[in-house]
């Protein structure tokens, strides 16, 4: 049904309407990192939506394509930063590490990089001027990247906007903050790719998904465990692991990951960063929901489907860091106020069984480490998936750290998850 | 049912009396008439600047036409109070028409605390007149003289205890001869307290608000209505016409009954129904080609200091420059919300055969002149209509200008409510400034040399004439324009009130066009921020010279009023000398108290504050705030505890915690979990001190307080726990930063 | 669609979209305007309204979830009377401009229902989900606990 319009001409301008456009391009409420995505949208995802088969021609359409397969926004846009401009803040237990900028300014970015100083650090975790990065660039896994692929990529970087930022420095304890140290744990940890492997193509989908998963997207740096020298446990690959205060869990196909999940409800979980009961239910929150915002809702369909059948094909594990206290949680006045107050209006619709009902299959509430139902109620969750955005409020400056807590074993309680108590929110806060 | 101001003062006899009440000074004038219909025509009650009337019926009733309007703070109770005191007639007997163009006069803006201290000194002394005037009527009729008669609650009445002399108002004006009189008051005599002046008498807007009967702009119902809502670029709020260019408009996915509207970069949507409508705003689907133009969330300030400015010498008494020797600090201030609960909502009817707005706008001509560019003509009527609480120039003015380029565009009415984000993000913001400061000690510990230099936007982008529709955000988007407003607000209160022998004070002012973001006046304009920096920096020249700061503060003091309320705070506090010495960081919670004082824009209300704080690892929480407060006389004493208490909160909570966020493209702060306010956990005990002074002019009265805030924080958190915060807002993290630096 | 709500006891049948938020029905299709919006994202309390006996935020809540009769600041009291929450409110001057007490009084009520005596903490885990811009937070609290001592002093006389 065509719309009636009532236009008033600009001036000098001329209405365009343009085919439908699959993104919601709309001012957000969201407040993270996420309001670049909502800045950015201009052009960029336009046409990323345009090209999402990942096999446009034009170098620079498939390079943007990658850095968004590769995730390069969320570690290099600092929050109120320009995108790529670098300044993220890594806390390690080894200190912080701060992202550097990648855009192509010559004073403070990679303006005076050649394309073989790009292809050296995706591929080898070296600088332009030959130091060793630190491994918290993930170039562990970018050196499965193929030639072409970088090639891509760096044309790509080549037309965001240069930004003018120096980040602050890295501040790391002795001796870690001797990059001659690197060059060691490589040799005990780092095995280069072969460049000149071609990217797998759609046609061999497990292949396509392992480079998706583990080359480009390289999930395990969040959901594979680390040994003792802070290298991924290949052992315990993508079997759960905690990072900066956020579980990032079993994808495994394992009882305890996603074994029991349909293709279809990961797929629509990639997608849109939720999933509705009953195949699973889960929403994406946290880093995860950078993922979903700056990744895999622009991925298409088929590369979707390649990163499922991929994760399908690693060994089933049980979960590795699971932990929280043993006590069963209990329900309190206080907890139930809060829940009736904040939760219920929202949580009502959908759920089956009514308010009672609305968080019982969430692995977020049930599952047996609470860090991430902490986490959300402090951080609240701004997401852009395939289908729109998502938004809760936080309640970090709302509800002290014993409301959070009465919250959470109210939630917890009413299955018979453990109980957390006041100083677990206050030690979540430092995060 | 357009109601004009010849329906209201109807074709009845009566007493009116015309005057200034946005020009003090203004000669006033009264009159009885036949007709008072006809008054306000005749010259001599419009003469000179006369913009106000009072007027008083056959029937007794006395109805104030005034262009000042209720913003939620009591004001027109209190203007009720003091036309009822100055006419010795009961409070019930009184009401007050607000602001219509249609109806009542042009008084500009109702803002800045002003309301009572221009207006109602005015409106007081009108009333005055007019009982004057009834009682010279009174001895006519009596055959006695004048001095032997009085007023008694709506009567003339003899003096004498023993008298039998007895005329009510309403038969005095009864036969309604219209003659001018003779009858001059001084321009200025002080508000005695008669009546109802003076007394704590309950609002008259409190009992509908809480039956749930009273209509706010947002609940106001127009017939035949459509609903509106605007849909602007991807870059929140920035100011910059380059920010954001729209390429396409996808109207495929919209419900059949919605229509689209767009002129330039403005876009809206306008269909029968509010949730029709607000399904259309989500499924329009824009594509903007954006650009970065606004620096980086933590680049703000470093930014600031590299754009243009204009220099401004307020005071130059002192040098320029200051020796190696001499104390400097620098204190920031953000760029701040308004924190309305309800978004700001207009309606606008804009037909062949004219155009009505309803807007919560404080000031509806000003309003009128702006859409009178906007819409071409200047056949527009603006009807006040009280909106969410309004702290300044808020998103009313906008809001009413997005409803009529709807309303013109669907020609019908159309109701505009903005959403949360798009008042967090497109309403204008309270600005963000620096404030250097550098001063001299003589070796007997006094001030030898005082340096303030700062640097601002304007405080005023609000609508007016000579800007047009640059001055409203549709305008704005419609014709990418961005106003050239002149300098206004930054200065407030750069000037400290101490008795310094040498002092240079400069502002730079910053050039709209060169700003990120748009800035106007938000409570109390630059005082906060200045008044944040001049008193910090008086603790720190305390601590410097080793002198309690109260002690301290007046020894530079001489003005009795500031005195006095700087004395009674600390008396109330019990302060005691030495208490603020700095003492160490606990991380379980450190106690100190500061203090500040300012005199509201050098020369009206004087107020002074003791703040007491614990800090520590779970940040600043403040447990008890005392105020002394000298407004001169007060009108309605708990009206203006209200006031007061509303400040200490909202200032507590503007240091604390708020500073609107913002990335390369835009405001980032889009809800209540990213701009926090204050919260009902851990409220300070708040005592205050009211100095009532009726010999003495009436000032404005209850922002003043919000400026003294800031700085007694900061002065008492250095008191707990030796950490010196210059830059607003004191978040825990902040805090915590300081603290690593501190012991590093 | 069709739904019938009950709303200060009053049958009604609302023909709306069941995605629609309750807030819009009260507002727009039943002229009862003391519920108000202030966010749409359950932040802020100026929707809070009854359903049952529950608090909902009407702002968020979609018509076709509404499990129960609602009741608006408008149904607190019978007629032109006035509850002892919204008499205390009056009684204590507890409003500036008055936009978000609707949503406090919804919220107060709620608590005196369940704890008569409330005490400060009580109080403010009753009101974190409103908030006030103008700062009228020290007033609300006393009558709040205004309106606790005339319901106790209501109960003890009968």
């Amino acid at each position: 049904m065509k719309p009636q319009y009532a236009l008033t001409p600009a001036p000098g301008g001329m209405l365009e309407l343009s085919p439908s456009t699959p993104l919601n391009m709309r001012p957000s409420v969201f407040r993270h990192r996420r309001t670049v995505v909502r800045s950015c949208i201009g052009l960029s995802l336009f046409i990323i939506a345009a090209t999402a088969t990942g096999a446009a021609s034009d170098p620079v359409e498939r390079g943007r394509y990658l850095a968004a397969a590769g995730n390069c926004q969320s570690c290099h846009t600092r929050e109120g930063g320009a995108p790529y401009a670098g300044g993220v803040a890594f806390e390690t237990p080894l200190g912080t590490l701060y992202s550097t900028n990648i855009t192509p300014d010559v004073q403070t970015g990679l303006g005076t990089w050649s394309d073989g100083d790009f292809l050296r650090a995706m591929h080898e975790g070296i600088g332009d001027d030959g130091e060793q990065l630190y491994p918290a660039f993930p170039y562990t896994s970018y050196t499965n990247m193929s030639r072409a692929d970088i090639a891509a990529l760096w044309a790509y970087m080549q037309t965001v906007p240069a930004v003018d930022y120096t980040p602050p420095d890295n501040a790391l304890i002795f001796p870690f903050n001797q990059r001659a140290l690197i060059r060691g744990w490589k040799w005990l940890n780092f095995e280069p790719g072969d460049l000149d492997a071609p990217a797998p193509r759609a046609d061999r989908p497990v292949a396509r998904g392992h480079y998706l998963v583990e080359t480009l997207g390289h999930c395990g740096q969040c959901h594979t465990p680390r040994s003792t020298t802070y290298a991924l446990d290949s052992d315990r690959a993508l079997t759960g692991a905690k990072l900066g205060g956020w579980y990032a869990p079993n994808i495994t196909s394992h009882a305890d990951g996603v074994g029991g999940w349909s293709d279809a409800a990961l797929d629509e979980y990639l997608a849109t960063g939720h999933v509705r009961a009953p195949s699973a239910a889960a929403v994406a929150a946290g880093p995860m929901a950078e993922v979903i915002t700056d990744s895999t809702r622009v991925l298409s369909d088929a590369d979707r489907a390649a990163m499922i059948a991929y994760l399908r094909t690693v060994p089933a594990r049980a979960s590795s860091a699971p932990t929280g206290s043993a006590e069963a949680a209990q329900t309190s006045a206080l907890g139930d106020t809060l829940y009736a107050r904040h939760c219920v209006s929202c949580h009502v619709a959908g759920a089956p069984g009514g308010p009672a009902d609305a968080f019982s299959r969430y692995a977020t509430v049930t599952g047996a480490d609470p860090d991430n139902l902490i986490r959300v109620l402090l951080d609240g969750v701004a997401r852009t998936g395939a289908d729109g955005r998502v938004f809760m409020p936080g309640y970090a400056s709302r509800l002290s750290d014993a409301q959070i807590a009465a919250l959470v074993n109210t939630l917890r309680a009413r299955v018979g998850a453990s109980g957390i108590s006041g100083a677990d929110v206050a030690a979540a806060r430092k995060h | 049912m357009s109601l004009t101001r010849r329906d209201v003062l109807k074709s009845v006899p009566g007493l009116v009396v015309g005057f200034g009440l946005s020009m003090p000074g203004v000669a006033t004038a009264a009159r009885f008439v036949a007709d008072m219909a006809e008054t306000t025509r005749t010259d001599q009650l419009r003469a000179g600047g006369v913009d106000a009337w009072l007027a008083i019926d056959a029937a007794g009733r006395v109805t104030i036409y005034s262009g000042k309007v209720e913003l939620g703070t009591g004001v027109a109770t209190a203007l009720r109070q003091l036309a009822a005191g100055g006419l010795d007639v009961a409070f019930a007997d009184t009401r007050l028409l607000q602001a219509d163009t249609a109806l009542t006069p042009d008084l500009g803006y109702t803002a800045g605390s002003k309301t009572l201290q221009s207006g109602g000194t005015q409106l007081a002394h009108a009333a005055r007149l007019a009982r004057a005037a009834l009682i010279e009527r009174a001895a006519a009729r009596l055959g006695v003289a004048a001095d032997t008669l009085t007023s008694a609650n709506g009567h003339v009445v003899g003096h004498a205890a023993s008298s039998a002399q007895r005329l009510s108002y309403a038969a005095l004006i009864a036969d309604g001869i219209d003659r001018p009189l003779a009858a001059e008051l001084p321009a200025f005599a002080p508000a005695v307290h008669r009546g109802p002046v003076g007394q704590s008498i309950a609002r008259e807007d409190i009992p509908a608000k809480i039956a749930g009967r009273f209509t706010y702009m947002q609940d106001l119902v127009v017939p035949g209505m459509w609903h509106g809502r605007v849909i602007r670029p991807p870059t929140t709020g920035a100011f910059s016409p380059d920010a954001a260019r729209l390429i396409a408009i996808d109207a495929s996915d919209l419900p059949e009954a919605a229509q689209v509207v767009r002129v330039g970069r403005f876009v809206g949507v306008v269909a029968p129904d509010e949730w029709q409508a607000m399904q259309a705003a989500e499924r329009l689907r824009l594509a903007w080609d954006t650009t970065m133009t606004v620096p980086a969330g933590d680049a703000l300030f470093p930014h600031l200091e590299t754009l243009p400015a204009t220099r401004d010498v307020i005071r130059d008494t002192g040098p320029a420059a200051l020796g190696s020797d001499a104390h400097t600090a620098t204190y920031h201030w953000p760029f701040q919300s308004h924190d309305s609960i309800g978004p700001s909502a207009a309606i606008a009817d804009v037909s062949p055969d004219g155009v009505h707005i309803w807007s919560g706008t404080q000031g509806v001509y000003p309003l009128r002149a702006a859409l009178v560019e906007l819409l071409g003509r200047d056949d527009i009527r603006v009807s006040y209509v009280e909106a969410s609480g309004c702290y300044g120039h808020n998103g009313a003015d906008d809001a009413a200008a997005d409803a009529a380029l709807l309303s013109r565009a669907v020609g019908r009415p159309v109701r505009v409510q903005w959403s949360r984000a798009d008042e967090h993000g497109w309403a204008p913001l309270g600005c963000a400034m620096r404030m250097r400061l550098g001063a001299t000690l003589g070796n007997d510990g006094a001030i030898t040399a005082w340096q303030f230099d700062n640097r601002t936007p304007t405080h005023l982008n609000r609508p007016a004439k000579q800007l047009g529709a640059a001055s409203l955000l549709a305008g704005q988007l419609a014709r990418d324009l961005v106003p050239d407003t002149r300098h206004v607000g930054g200065d407030r209160n750069t000037i400290s009130g101490y008795d310094l022998k040498a002092e240079h004070i400069v502002v730079n002012w910053l050039a709209n066009r060169d700003m990120p973001l748009r800035a106007s006046a938000l409570r109390t304009l630059g005082a906060i921020q200045n008044t944040f920096a001049n008193e910090s920096f008086m603790d720190e020249l305390a601590h410097a010279a080793g002198r309690d700061p109260l002690a301290f503060r007046l020894a530079h003091l001489h003005e009795p009023r500031a005195r006095r309320v700087l004395e009674t705070v600390a008396h109330a506090a019990g302060w005691q000398a030495g208490e603020s010495a700095p003492g160490t960081w606990q991380d379980d919670g450190a106690r100190g108290r500061g203090m500040a004082q300012l005199t509201y824009e050098n020369n009206a209300a004087r107020v002074a504050a003791v703040v007491a704080v614990v800090v520590g690892t779970h940040g600043i929480r403040v447990t008890h705030a005392w105020v002394a407060h000298d407004c001169g006389p007060v009108v309605n004493p708990d009206g203006l505890r209200n006031q007061i208490e509303g400040n200490v909160i909202q200032a507590i909570n503007r240091t604390l915690n708020e500073a609107i966020t913002f990335d390369p493209y835009g405001i980032t702060s889009l809800e209540w979990s990213a701009y926090p306010l204050a919260d009902f956990a851990a409220l300070p005990e708040i005592d205050i001190t009211l100095i009532d002074r009726p010999d003495q002019p009436i000032l404005g009265a209850g922002e003043a307080t919000s400026a003294a805030i800031p700085a007694a924080i900061a002065n008492a958190v250095h008191a707990a726990c030796g950490l010196r915060l210059r830059t607003v807002p004191f978040k825990r993290g902040a805090l915590m930063t300081a603290r690593r630096e501190h012991s590093a | 669609m069709t739904y019938r709500l009950i709303v200060n006891d009053t049958a009604h049948d609302i023909d709306a979209p069941g995605d629609m938020p309750l807030l819009y029905a009260l507002r727009n299709h039943l002229d009862l305007k003391a519920t108000r919006y202030g966010c749409g994202l359950a932040e802020c309390g100026a929707c809070a309204v009854f359903v049952g006996r529950d608090v909902r935020q009407s702002c968020v809540l979609p018509l076709a979830a509404v499990d129960g009769p609602v009741t608006t600041v408008e149904g607190l009291a019978p007629g032109d009377a006035l509850s002892p929450v919204q008499q205390a409110f009056i009684d204590e001057q507890a409003a500036q401009c008055g936009y978000c007490i609707s949503g406090m009084m919804i919220a107060a009520t709620a608590l005196l229902a369940d704890t008569p005596d409330p005490d400060d903490a009580a109080i403010a885990a009753a009101l974190t989900s409103n908030l006030c811009g103008c700062g009228t937070h020290v007033r609300i609290v006393r009558a709040i606990k205004r309106a606790a001592r005339m319901q106790r002093q209501a109960r003890n006389a009968t």
